[in-house]
């Protein structure tokens, strides 16, 4: 096969050749950057715009890749977690991804990254000032399952008319005893939209209000971009006699016996043993290497650990 | 293939940037920081010579925003001076009206006035109304307006020398209707401060 080598106008020396600077063409860019800009001055407003096809389908975060496109730059380190974890498939492969096309650091550390990809999890890690975290959104209405008609539900934005969705929690509350939403718990943003926040677990929602990171959220099919600046209030909906909640678990992690992150249910064996661990992988691996320690004796410690007593030995 | 000699009479229109993806995504980055941190005075730097009275900062948003898609509204004397080149580095269509631009660059605040002539967008759709590029004299971190609003913790001051008395005034009520409102990105030469609708300013 003959080595071909289009020179593209934008490619770092160490990114792919052949392809524009992060895969899109700079009119796209140019298009979801106003889009961006529209969508901060407007927090928690979905603005619509031209979603393009991208290399892999829709429900693999191509809003969310798209939003990084044209936000990323050479000097950028990106970091991209899948439900906390920054080694499974979906991470891995948007990591790549962005690695081959834009040629950008890549880091596995919260802390290290400038731009944080995130498929249904905020790092637990506080995210600093200057942070850019970006979301992958499936759907981005949050009246959707109570009014399919996006004619009505634009109304019902425009006119702040939000009882359908508290009669919904008092739904839940009529039913259950309480608030049975777990995940992609409705919020209000700086007192006016009410926003889906992407299928984060109700444990997350705390750490999306008065974040001093910029929040931007990206849904490829349903073709949406919406944000939330840096402080910027970001309120649960709740009510007076039954307060936000959120997850609370018994156990520990097992790994690194963190009591305040959220937990993932392992199971390990077939005889219904299971263990709990941090579904934030970083969080948990750093956690290990300070020498932190759960219950679980066979826990794999932090590999910088590993090391050191390997060469000790 | 020959090539025609060009015409004695060509007007000379000024280069825009030197490398138009990595220019345009960072001062797109710069954008961004000023308008999710409203009030945070940015520094645009890079290579550019456009027509004044359009200026450097100005000229470089046209080039990172602006293009077929976005109509664009611009003042008497950065209209004389700069639609061609405006018109071919970002081959975006020039109007008449004010409420039919996208963007609209002023050469100086009092040609802003009344913002309501511009896009406010509707209730339905906020994001249509205008993003307006207005130079000012000069842009100063501490000052005379205090900004409160989301993307500021607590409240920032800055102060704009070279706005008309009661444009504050005219802008609050502009965006009174929120979340229909216009956005505005002020510069100065090379420095620019974003101040979008959400922003309240309070002269003190």
């Amino acid at each position: 096969m003959n080595e071909q080598t289009i020179p593209a106008s934008g490619t770092p020396a160490s990114g792919k050749t052949g392809y524009n600077f992060a895969y899109l063409d700079e009119q796209t860019k140019r298009m979801i950057r106003r889009t961006i800009l529209k969508a901060v001055s407007i927090p928690g407003y979905q603005v619509p715009f031209g979603s393009r096809e991208m290399p892999l389908p829709y429900g693999w975060g191509t809003g969310g890749i798209q939003v990084t496109a044209s936000v990323i730059g050479p000097d950028d380190t990106l970091k991209v977690i899948d439900q906390g974890a920054d080694d499974t498939t979906n991470a891995v492969s948007i990591r790549r991804f962005f690695a081959r096309t834009a040629g950008v650091a890549t880091t596995d550390e919260t802390g290290e990254a400038t731009v944080i990809q995130t498929r249904h999890r905020i790092p637990e890690e506080p995210l600093k000032h200057g942070q850019i975290l970006v979301y992958q959104v499936p759907i981005p209405e949050p009246l959707r399952w109570l009014e399919p008609r996006e004619s009505e539900t634009r109304k019902m934005h425009a006119l702040q008319e939000y009882g359908v969705m508290y009669v919904r929690l008092y739904e839940d509350i009529s039913k259950y005893g309480h608030i049975s939403t777990a995940y992609d718990y409705p919020v209000i943003v700086n007192s006016r939209y009410l926003m889906r926040p992407s299928p984060i677990p109700k444990f997350d929602n705390p750490k999306m209000d008065n974040n001093p990171a910029l929040q931007l959220f990206g849904a490829g099919r349903e073709k949406r971009i919406y944000a939330v600046p840096p402080y910027t209030s970001v309120k649960s909906l709740d009510f007076k006699d039954y307060p936000f909640e959120i997850q609370k678990w018994e156990e520990d992690c097992a790994l690194c016996g963190a009591e305040n992150s959220f937990l993932d249910e392992i199971i390990i064996d077939d005889q219904g043993g299971r263990m709990f661990v941090c579904s934030d992988s970083d969080y948990c691996q750093k956690r290990r290497e300070a020498g932190y320690r759960g219950k679980d004796p066979s826990a794999p410690r932090g590999n910088e650990l590993l090391d050191d007593a390997a060469e000790s030995a | 293939m020959t090539r025609l000699a060009a015409p004695a009479t060509r007007r000379e229109i000024p280069p825009g940037f030197a490398d138009p993806v990595f220019d345009a995504q960072s001062i797109f980055r710069h954008v961004l920081t000023a308008m999710s941190e409203p009030g945070t005075i940015i520094h645009i730097g890079g290579e550019l010579d456009p027509p004044s009275p359009l200026g450097h900062a100005s000229a470089a948003l046209a080039l990172t925003l602006m293009d077929f898609e976005t109509p664009i509204w611009l003042d008497g004397p950065v209209a004389a001076a700069a639609s061609d080149w405006v018109r071919f580095h970002c081959g975006a269509p020039l109007t008449q009206t004010e409420s039919e631009a996208t963007f609209a660059i002023m050469s100086e605040a009092p040609n802003c006035l009344p913002l309501t002539r511009f896009n406010r967008g509707t209730d339905e759709y906020p994001e249509h109304g205008a993003t307006l590029i207005i130079q000012v004299v000069a842009i100063e971190a501490e000052g005379t307006l205090s900004l409160t609003g989301p993307g500021i913790d607590g409240s920032r001051s800055i102060d704009v020398i070279g706005m008309p008395q009661d444009f504050w005034e005219q802008r609050a009520q502009t965006n009174s209707l929120f979340p229909r409102g216009v956005d505005l990105i002020l510069t100065a030469a090379e420095v620019a401060v974003a101040i979008p609708r959400t922003t309240f300013v309070e002269p003190m």
